[in-house]
Formats: structure tokens, C-alpha cells, sequence
């Protein structure tokens, strides 16, 4: 029993039923995720056959979440994922910065090498780990996967940054 | 018992072709038919080469092979049908059944290695590489040779030196083993040296110097290389073309035995048993 707290050992029904956050309620935030460049590439028939994500790539429609204190990009996704019993996956890059591998078995290098999950708040792609970036109240959260580092899907800092590619 | 194949009379460089073919395909492809078929055919193998494996041999490769296939759902979370939540992660069927899959490949690659092992001697791999790489296989060839020479020599030296002490608390101390060991570095240094002179004045180092094989390219080793490349390069561009793609995740394919995946998986069993004949 030990082992199995310690391991945070859950069944699915248990995961995706989680309790009350106790944190005060600042405000809310729009959340959405979706994938439509993966669709463009081979290997998205074979996901939306095996009915892992939907035809139009939508996996998150666009709606409203409730903003709790201290919650950033990360955690927002992480429970509204859990109340839409979508699957993810995320490694601690360091100890406060977390990288978001995969939604809904959409992983990174799925859609070539130049692939993964970005985000964007109010239009704007922050450098910052997702973990690390802290909401403000009416904040709009966009989840999207890129096929060419965040090209495809607006972000221009791989053509505007100096010295990019440079090592410093 | 070896007589059972044609690899112990085999040319090195089928040998080589052979070996390389069998176990890049059983690493490389990654479906549960050739996995299987590998390991079946694997196990045939060793057993009419090797005799029975004893049980702790097997009981090792069973152990290795469930370790392996449980270890992967802890550090991958792809797949659909998810058994458990781990710390908040998923523990999926997927990553478990291509743990298995992965480890049961890893086992199929360990017998033929076995086997190559078993068949591919030092005087072969001399043959082999001696043209490619003179002075690698000379190296080679010289240190194959000096492992037993070097035992051999340590046991009369052991012998000599506990001959001429009497006293029987000696010959465990530390002062004993040392005047062994001395003893034996330089004798082997003075075999270096001469063995080096005498080889210069024969002339290793001339140039248009030919090697001396025993193994004559026969007419059953050209079927088998032929063999082995049509096959191999068969399956290379079936396997280009979509043949045997099976996929674990994000869910697990079903096993599709269309034409192209039927002539691969024979292909591969082509090879396997060719040795048998």
C-alpha cells in the first residue's frame, strides 16, 4: 500500500475523476488544442482510423476554464485534459520546467523531425517551459502542434531572432 | 553434433554474409512474425548445434526477456489502452506488448550471436579481415594466440617456482606470486621482441606479401551468398515498399498477411533454413 502511494498508483476511473482544487478561483482563462498540421502529414489517417484524434484535429474545442492561483500554461492544460479524459505525456525537463511531449498520442518527431507541441498566449509564442509561464485572468491558451518548429502554425522567432542556431 | 549444418564448412565470407543478414532483419524488423520465426528458428538452431541449453541458460533468457518487457511501460506512455496511472502517467498495453516484442527480438539476436560465436574462429576472422586490414588481423592473430600462451606459460612458471621453495608458508605470500608474475612479464616481453625480429626478417613488412587461406570458395558457398543477397535485398525493398509495417502505436495493428508481407516473412525463413542443407 506504501509502494502504491508512493508511486501515486491510480486506476483511469480514479485519474480522470480528480478532487476539488482547494486554490482560490482568480478568474478564468480559453483553452484550446489542436493538431491540424498533423493532418497533413502520412501518418495522421492511420491515427484518426484508430479514432486517437478526430478528423478535423480539433482535441480541445475552445472554451472556458476557471483560473486558479499560481496556475500556468502547463497545469490549465493538464486538468482540462483530465475533466475531457484525453491521455498526455510530459517529462520534467528541470525542476520547475515542464516539456510536453504528447496529447492525445500525438508525440513529438510524429510528424517529422521539426515536430511537437507548442503554445501560445494571447496570440504570442512565449520562450518560457510551459510550467513556468503563470496565467493572468482572460488569458487565451492555443495548444498547437508544429511540423516545422512553430513556422507552420505562426511563430516567427526562428526567422526574426539573431543568431539563431549560433552557439553562445 | 556440428555436422548437422554446412556452417562449419562454410567459407568465412558466407559466414559473414549469412550472420549479418540474420540478425540485422530479426533487429531491424520489429513484427511479431519475423520476431517470432527468429526466435523459433534460433532455438532450433542452437539446440542441433549446441545440444539442449541447460535450464538455468533458459531460465536466464526468460528473466532478461520479462525484465525487459516490463521496463519499457515506466519510460514510454504511448498507446491507447491505458492499464494503470503511474504517477500520474499512463502505463499502456501498447508500450508493454512492444517491451515484449523488443525484448524477444534482443533474444532472437543473442542466440545467433551465440551461433556466430560457435562458427566464426579466430582463423577465420584472420581470413577475413587479413587482406582489408593486414595489420589489424596480424594484431589480432597475435593476440589470439598469445591468451593460451600466456596460461600456459603461468602454469609452468607456478610450477618451477613452487619446486624450488620448501617452505609451504612461502608459496602463499604475496613475495611469491610477485617473482611468478615477474618472471612471467618478461618472458612474455623477450617472445614479443623475438617474435617481432623474427617476423621482420621474414619480411611482414614487404610489400606484395600474399596470405595463405585454407578455405576454397565452393560451389554450395556461392548458392548461399547468392541466396542470402536476393533475399536480403528482397526484403530491404518489400520492407521500402510498405510490406510488414506493423505499428505499435499509437494502437497495435493487426497482423496483415498480404502478398507482399507473405514473400517477405518466407524470404526471411529462406534464409534461415538454408543452412541445413
Amino acid at each position: 500500500m506504501i509502494v502504491f502511494a508512493a508511486l501515486n498508483f491510480e486506476l483511469a476511473e480514479d485519474h480522470f475523476s480528480p478532487g476539488i482544487d482547494q486554490r482560490s478561483i482568480v478568474g478564468s482563462v480559453t483553452l484550446s488544442a489542436d493538431c491540424r498540421e498533423f493532418l497533413k502529414t502520412e501518418k495522421a489517417q492511420k491515427y484518426i482510423e484508430d479514432g486517437v484524434i478526430p478528423s478535423d484535429g480539433i482535441i480541445l474545442e475552445e472554451s472556458q476554464y476557471s483560473l486558479h492561483e499560481g496556475d500556468s500554461a502547463f497545469t490549465v492544460l493538464k486538468s482540462a485534459l483530465n475533466e475531457n479524459n484525453v491521455l498526455f505525456d510530459y517529462t520534467n525537463v528541470s525542476e520547475h520546467s515542464v516539456y510536453v511531449k504528447g496529447i492525445s498520442n500525438v508525440y513529438e518527431y510524429d510528424g517529422g523531425d521539426l515536430s511537437g507541441w507548442m503554445y501560445s498566449v494571447n496570440g504570442v509564442f512565449p520562450t518560457a517551459a510551459c510550467s513556468e509561464y503563470i496565467l493572468e485572468n482572460g488569458d487565451e491558451v492555443r495548444w498547437m502542434y508544429t511540423c516545422d518548429l512553430g513556422r507552420d502554425i505562426g511563430d516567427t522567432y526562428y526567422d526574426t531572432a539573431p543568431n539563431v542556431g549560433d552557439s553562445q | 553434433m556440428r555436422r548437422r549444418c554446412i556452417l562449419d564448412r562454410s567459407h568465412p565470407l558466407t559466414l559473414l554474409i549469412w550472420y549479418i543478414s540474420m540478425i540485422t532483419i530479426t533487429v531491424i524488423i520489429l513484427d511479431p512474425i519475423i520476431t517470432l520465426s527468429s526466435l523459433i528458428m534460433g532455438t532450433i538452431h542452437i539446440i542441433l548445434v549446441n545440444g539442449k541449453p541447460t535450464p538455468s541458460f533458459a531460465l536466464r533468457c526468460v528473466l532478461f526477456a520479462s525484465a525487459a518487457a516490463l521496463l519499457n511501460p515506466l519510460f514510454s506512455h504511448h498507446g491507447v489502452t491505458v492499464l494503470f496511472f503511474l504517477r500520474g502517467l499512463p502505463i499502456t498495453l501498447e508500450a508493454l506488448l512492444f517491451g515484449a516484442e523488443m525484448s524477444a527480438a534482443a533474444c532472437a539476436a543473442l542466440m545467433w550471436c551465440a551461433s556466430l560465436s560457435i562458427f566464426m574462429t579466430s582463423d577465420k576472422i584472420t581470413m577475413l579481415f587479413g587482406s582489408v586490414m593486414p595489420r589489424l588481423a596480424v594484431l589480432l592473430s597475435l593476440t589470439l594466440r598469445f591468451i593460451p600462451l600466456i596460461r600456459e606459460k603461468h602454469r609452468n612458471i607456478l610450477i618451477a617456482q613452487r619446486g624450488l621453495r620448501s617452505d609451504s608458508e612461502e608459496k602463499r605470500s604475496i613475495k611469491f606470486y610477485a617473482a611468478v608474475y615477474s618472471a612471467l612479464v618478461s618472458q612474455i616481453l623477450e617472445d614479443s621482441i623475438e617474435m617481432s625480429d623474427s617476423m621482420r626478417s621474414r619480411g611482414i613488412r614487404l610489400k606484395g606479401r600474399s596470405f595463405y587461406s585454407d578455405f576454397r570458395l565452393r560451389s554450395c558457398d556461392v548458392v548461399m551468398i547468392s541466396l542470402s543477397i536476393v533475399m536480403m535485398s528482397m526484403i530491404v525493398f518489400l520492407r521500402a515498399n510498405g510490406a510488414a509495417d506493423f505499428s505499435f502505436y499509437p494502437t497495435v495493428s493487426p497482423v496483415r498477411f498480404t502478398g507482399g508481407s507473405c514473400v517477405l516473412y518466407l524470404a526471411f525463413i529462406v534464409i534461415g533454413i538454408m543452412c541445413y542443407f
